[in-house]
């Protein structure tokens, strides 16, 4: 694993107001600041529509905030930039139904010049780090959300990007599965050595994936804390959750949240 | 199989107005050299189809119809593409479509006949024009409708523009612009058969007109059950080749 560095990715100041000519205004991020170290892993917590989709694309340079600046490596994040790939929450919706599994997954090699027997040979790679490697040849449509979710995890990976955004990535998938697949993207961002940002409204899964997780407030929102989670590496499914750290971790967290809605702020 | 034994009960119904029809012409409800009873006509259509007579016509009829389609279809797919995916282009010929879209097609012919005479130019022309809207707004409206996660998902992936238009836009849209090639289909074959009968020498538009004049009401029928064949026929083959290219459609 790099070291992690300082200053690799920055979030400065961002606010998002959507609509305000016709409609009502709503200010969906208020003002958030975070900085993000390479290869780091960090959880980003928050309550339902308190923005942290829009906050993940704004990242991703997929829209455009209304004031503050991402900032990748140095340079100001206007569109999306090739090391970086934002995995969307409504991963069903992100695959095409009329290609196959590989042909999902070779849609990123397409533009790049290579034989088709050579990308024929990266897909069924990126399809057997995720366990698919007997799928190829099915439709989107034929597998389960599960499946689905890890079709898009392969053809994010193939992209080769530095740095993961990933969108509650388990939240329409079973528990097992979910377990399954939080250790799976563990074991990549491992092995790749990328730097992830992961949202969630799941407190278990960040204290089980996460370096460090900031916890944002509802709408219009800011970052209501960091905390560091402090648990050893590599992470296992069962073990790590019996830590007494995590233990106290997800408590503190739990406790938070709670605190935060009984103090009646409107959680959408 | 399910499928084919409703079909099979469904054919009860033409048989049954067939029949219906027999008997009003054999209880001589009407004039029967106005209106002959499928008995009648059989043996008209028969001579037709056992001499190869009707293979002249139909080839005109079809030949401007396929000519004049695949041209509105590449046009129509064409600028559907090109008017969703700019926002410059929508702007500028929205309303130039708006304006001749609304203009039923027939009231063109004379028109059409003044520039391009009654031959295959106008024919085509005319089946071309109707034939185009229907595809051209289908297109459109399949190019906007595409999901916003798939266009993002293309970005995020480093698709580029052009990229993102041949394998995300177009191929999503596909069964919108299956969609209007259907309509646009049956639009086609009217209006060739009418091009046929208001200004043509050839074609089945013509020669029903022509049958029609010359009081040789018999074969004048057989022609046109020979014409609901023929569409019959094209929307089957439409059907299988629109199965074949979305079959993610039927999931
Ligand atoms: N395109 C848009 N136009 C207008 N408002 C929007 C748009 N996208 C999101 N919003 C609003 O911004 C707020 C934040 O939305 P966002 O999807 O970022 O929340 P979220 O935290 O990801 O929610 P969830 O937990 O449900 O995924 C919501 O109130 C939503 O209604
Ligand atoms: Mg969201």
């Amino acid at each position: 694993m790099t070291e992690a560095t300082a200053g690799y990715l920055s979030i400065r100041d961002v606010n998002k107001v959507y609509g305000g000519q016709h409609g009502e205004a709503t200010t969906a991020l208020k003002s958030i600041t975070l900085e993000v170290k390479q290869g780091e892993f960090l959880a980003i917590l928050g309550p339902s529509g308190c923005g942290k989709s829009t906050l993940l694309q704004i990242v991703a340079g997929l829209i455009n905030s209304t004031a503050g600046e991402v900032v990748l490596n140095g340079k100001a994040v206007t569109a999306p930039p090739p090391e970086m790939v934002y995995l969307f929450q409504q991963y069903s919706k992100s695959l095409l139904p009329w290609r196959t599994v590989e042909q999902n997954v070779a849609l990123v090699f397409e533009s790049r010049g290579m034989k088709k027997r050579e990308i024929e040979e990266r897909c069924g790679e990126y399809l057997g780090m995720v366990g698919l490697a007997g799928f190829r040849k099915h439709y989107p449509w034929q597998l389960s959300g599960g499946m689905q979710q890890r079709v898009a995890i392969a053809r994010a990976l193939a992209a080769q990007p530095r740095v993961l955004l990933l969108d509650e990535p388990f939240s329409a998938v079973d528990a097992l599965t979910r377990i399954e697949l939080q250790s799976l993207v563990l074991d990549l961002w491992a092995r790749q050595g990328l730097t992830i940002l992961l949202i969630t409204h799941d407190v278990d899964e960040a204290v089980f994936m996460a370096d460090r997780i900031a916890v944002l407030s509802s709408r219009p929102s800011t970052v209501e804390m960091v905390v560091d989670t402090d648990l050893p590496r590599p992470r296992d499914a069962m073990g790590t959750r019996e830590l007494p750290r995590f233990l106290q971790l997800r408590h503190e967290l739990v406790e938070h949240l709670l605190h935060r809605q009984n103090a009646g702020r409107v959680d959408a | 199989m399910p499928e084919l034994g409703r079909k099979g009960f469904g054919l009860l119904s033409i048989l049954g107005v067939l029949l219906l029809w027999e008997l009003v012409c054999r209880a001589g409800l009407v004039n029967l050299s106005l209106l002959p009873s499928p008995s009648q006509i059989a043996p008209a259509l028969w001579k037709i189809l056992a001499s190869g007579s009707f293979l002249v016509p139909l080839g005109q009829t079809l030949g401007m119809l396929l000519i004049g389609y695949t041209i509105a279809c590449v046009a129509g797919v064409a600028l559907g593409l090109l008017m969703g995916c700019s926002e410059y282009l929508y702007g500028l010929l929205e309303p130039l479509v708006e304006v001749i879209r609304p203009i039923p097609k027939p009231a063109l012919i004379p028109a059409m006949v003044v520039f391009l005479g009654i031959g295959a130019g106008m024919k085509i022309t005319m089946v071309a024009l109707a034939a185009l809207f229907p595809v051209l707004i289908n297109t459109l409206q399949g190019v906007r409708g595409v999901d916003p996660v798939l266009l993002a998902t293309a970005r995020t992936l480093g698709c580029s523009r052009f990229e993102t238009i041949r394998k995300i836009i177009l191929p999503a849209s596909l069964p919108m612009i299956l969609t209007g090639m259907r309509v646009s289909l049956s639009m086609g074959l009217v209006l060739v058969i009418l091009a046929e009968m208001l200004a043509a020498e050839s074609g089945i538009g013509f020669l029903i007109l022509d049958l029609q004049r010359s009081f040789q009401v018999r074969p004048m029928y057989a022609w046109i059950a020979i014409l609901a064949a023929v569409g019959l026929v094209l929307n089957i083959l439409f059907e299988m080749v629109e199965d074949r290219a979305v079959p993610w459609r039927a999931k």
